[in-house]
C-alpha cells in the first residue's frame, strides 16, 4: 500500500550533470533511447541544446503569424464598418472604404494582436505563470541557476519505469540522480 | 599569410563562360536597339533610359551595400562584398560613357529641356531657372559620379591591401581603418541617390514631385543588388570557393535582410501613396493617375503583390531561408519585380497608355549584358572571397 501511494507520487528521475556538453549528449541519447516526456535544466541558454532534445514544434512564432493575421482583418473590418457600414461617411468625395487612409490603423492592429499573441502565447505554452514544480523537490536543484545542469525523464512518459529508467540514467555518467516527488 | 591560389577558385570558369554570354547578348541588344534610332528616335531614347537608370541602379545600389558591409563589418556580408564592389566598379568608367546616349537623347526623354516648354509652362521655367537646366544637370552628374567613384575606389583600395595584408594584425587594422570613410560616405552617399533619382526620373514629370522619391529608388537601387549578389552566390553554392560556405546562418541573414528592404521599399512607397491620396492635389495625383489609367493599373496591382505581399509572406517563413532553392525563388522573384517597378516608374511618363516597345527589351537586355560583362570582369580581377578575413574563417556553428 505505502509502496504504491510512493509510485504515484514521482514526478519523474533526474540526473545531475556538470557540464553543457554532458547535458547535451545526456539529451541526445536520452531522446535516442525512445523517451519523449523529458526536459533540461540550465543556468543559461545552451546552443544546440533544443536540437539534442529533439524540440521541433515551434508554436509561438505561428501564433504571432495568427493573431497578426487576425489583428490586420479586425483593423480593417473595423474601419469598413464604422465608416461605410455602420456611419457611412463622406470625406472629400472619396470611397466610403478608402484603403489606403484604413492601411496604418490595420497595421498597428496587426502589431497589437501579434505582441499579445507573441507575450501570451508564451507564457500559456510555457506553462507559466507556475507558483508550484514539482522539480524543486529536489535539493540539488537550487544550483540549476548557478552551476549545474539537470535533466528530468517524467513519470508521465510512455516508457517510464522507474526501475529501468534510473539504469539508463546512470549509464549516463551523472554526477547523482534524484526521484522526484510529485 | 597565405597567398590565394586562384586557379582553386573553379566557378571561375563559370564566371567567365558567363561574361562571353553577357557580352554577346549586351552587343546584339544595342545593335537591334540602334536600329531604332533610324526609324523610332524617341521611343529607343526613351526605353534606353529606362535601361539606363534600371542598371546605373544596380551598380549604385552595389556601392551602396559594399559601404554598408565595411561600416557594419559584418559576416553575413563577407561572401557578397566583393560582388557589391565589382558592381560599384562598373559606375566609372562604364555607366559614365553610357551616359553618352542619355545627353545625345535629352530632348526624346526629357520635357523640361525643350526651350518651348519652358516658355510656356510657367512651373518649368521656374524650375528650369535654378535646376532643371542642361549645364546644371550636367554639373550634377558629374558630381554623384565623382563621389560614387571616389568611395568605390576608396573601398576597393582598402580591399585589395587587406587581401595583401603581411599578418592577421594588419589586416585587422586595414579592415577598421576604412570604416571611416565608408560611414562618412553614407549620407553623401544618399543625398547623391536621391539627387539621381530627381535628376533622372522625377523630372520626366517635371510637374510632379515627392519628399519620398530619393528614398524609394535608393531602398530599390539597395534590393536589386542585395537580391542579385544572394543570388549569384547561391547559385555557386556547389562550387569553389563557395562550396561548403553557404551555410544556414548566411542565407538566414541574407534573407532577413531582404525580408527588411523589401518592407522598407514597401514602408516608404506606401507613404507615398498614402501623402498624395490625402492631399488629393492634381499636381501631386497625377503620378498615380497615369498609373491607373490606361492599362497600367494591373502592372500597379502586380507590384503591389509581388513586391511586396509574395516576398514579405516567402521571406518571413524560415523554412525558405533553410532550403536555398526556395531562396533563389525569392531572389529572382524580387529581381523581376524590381524591373517591373523602374519600368512602372519610368514608362508612364513617356506613354499613357500601357505600351512595351521592343526598343525598351533591346536597350534593357543590351545595356544589361554589357553590364554583367563588366562587372563579372572586376570581380574576376581579384580573389572571389576577401582574403585575411577573420569574419570569414570563423567555424560555423552546427545548426
Amino acid at each position: 500500500m505505502a509502496h504504491a501511494a510512493v509510485v504515484s507520487r514521482v514526478y519523474g528521475i533526474m540526473a545531475e550533470f556538470d557540464s553543457p556538453e554532458a547535458l547535451i549528449e545526456a539529451a541526445r541519447r536520452t531522446r535516442v533511447e525512445g523517451y519523449r516526456r523529458f526536459d533540461c535544466y540550465t543556468p543559461f541558454p545552451i546552443h544546440g541544446l533544443t536540437d539534442a532534445m529533439g524540440v521541433r514544434e515551434a508554436k509561438v512564432p505561428w501564433t504571432v503569424f495568427i493573431c497578426g493575421l487576425i489583428g490586420a482583418l479586425f483593423g480593417f473590418g473595423l474601419q469598413v464598418y464604422t465608416s461605410a457600414i455602420d456611419y457611412p461617411l463622406n470625406v472629400g468625395g472619396r470611397d466610403f472604404i478608402s484603403w489606403p487612409y484604413f492601411i496604418p490603423i490595420t497595421f498597428e492592429c496587426m502589431v497589437l494582436f501579434a505582441a499579445f499573441g507573441a507575450f501570451i502565447g508564451m507564457l500559456a505554452y510555457n506553462g507559466l505563470p507556475a507558483p508550484y514544480h514539482p522539480v524543486f523537490n529536489v535539493p540539488q536543484f537550487v544550483r540549476a541557476s548557478v552551476d549545474r545542469f539537470f535533466l528530468c525523464i517524467e513519470a508521465r512518459d510512455p516508457k517510464f519505469d522507474p526501475e529501468r529508467t534510473r539504469t539508463f540514467l546512470q549509464s549516463l555518467n551523472p554526477i547523482s540522480i534524484s526521484e522526484v516527488e510529485a | 599569410m597565405s597567398t590565394v591560389n586562384l586557379s582553386a577558385e573553379q566557378v571561375r570558369s563559370t564566371i567567365e563562360r558567363a561574361r562571353g554570354t553577357a557580352l554577346t547578348l549586351g552587343i546584339v541588344g544595342l545593335i537591334v536597339w540602334a536600329t531604332g534610332l533610324f526609324t523610332h528616335r524617341d521611343l529607343a531614347f526613351q526605353g534606353y533610359h529606362f535601361a539606363y537608370v534600371f542598371w546605373a541602379g544596380l551598380g549604385i545600389g552595389c556601392l551602396g551595400m559594399a559601404l554598408l558591409v565595411h561600416v557594419v563589418r559584418g559576416k553575413w556580408g563577407q561572401p557578397l562584398v566583393r560582388i557589391f564592389e565589382a558592381g560599384a566598379q562598373t559606375l566609372v568608367p562604364f555607366m559614365i560613357i553610357f551616359f553618352v546616349p542619355i545627353l545625345l537623347g535629352m530632348h526624346s526623354i526629357f520635357e523640361w529641356s525643350h526651350p518651348e516648354a519652358v516658355r510656356n509652362d510657367p512651373i518649368i521655367a521656374f524650375k528650369a531657372k535654378y535646376y532643371l537646366n542642361l549645364p546644371f544637370f550636367l554639373v550634377r552628374m558629374a558630381l554623384y559620379f565623382a563621389l560614387w567613384g571616389y568611395l568605390t575606389y576608396l573601398m576597393v583600395r582598402s580591399s585589395s591591401q587587406q587581401d595583401a595584408a603581411q599578418d592577421p594584425i594588419e589586416a585587422e587594422f586595414i579592415s577598421r581603418q576604412r570604416m571611416t570613410p565608408a560611414a562618412l560616405g553614407i549620407p553623401f552617399y544618399v543625398l547623391a541617390v536621391t539627387f539621381f533619382s530627381v535628376d533622372m526620373s522625377m523630372s520626366l514629370q517635371p510637374h510632379w514631385f515627392s519628399t519620398m522619391y530619393g528614398f524609394i529608388f535608393a531602398t530599390g537601387f539597395g534590393l536589386t543588388a542585395m537580391a542579385l549578389a544572394t543570388l549569384l552566390v547561391l547559385l555557386w553554392r556547389e562550387v569553389p570557393p563557395y562550396k561548403g560556405l553557404v551555410h544556414f546562418e548566411f542565407r538566414r541573414d541574407w534573407g532577413n535582410l531582404l525580408f527588411t528592404m523589401t518592407v522598407f521599399w514597401s514602408y516608404v512607397s506606401f507613404s507615398q501613396l498614402l501623402i498624395i491620396y490625402s492631399g488629393n492635389l492634381p499636381e501631386e495625383t497625377s503620378f498615380y493617375l497615369r498609373r491607373n489609367m490606361g492599362g497600367w493599373h494591373p502592372v500597379s496591382w502586380l507590384i503591389v503583390i509581388f513586391h511586396f505581399f509574395v516576398p514579405f509572406f516567402l521571406l518571413l517563413a524560415p523554412r525558405t531561408k533553410r532550403i536555398p532553392r526556395q531562396l533563389i525563388l525569392g531572389a529572382v522573384i524580387l529581381l523581376a519585380i524590381r524591373v517591373i517597378e523602374m519600368f512602372w516608374e519610368i514608362k508612364p511618363a513617356f506613354s499613357e497608355v500601357f505600351s512595351i516597345s521592343l526598343y525598351d527589351v533591346a536597350a534593357f537586355v543590351g545595356l544589361g549584358g554589357l553590364w554583367f560583362w563588366a562587372m563579372f570582369s572586376n570581380l574576376l580581377k581579384r580573389p572571389l572571397l576577401p582574403q585575411n578575413e577573420p569574419r570569414l574563417q570563423e567555424v560555423p556553428h552546427a545548426h
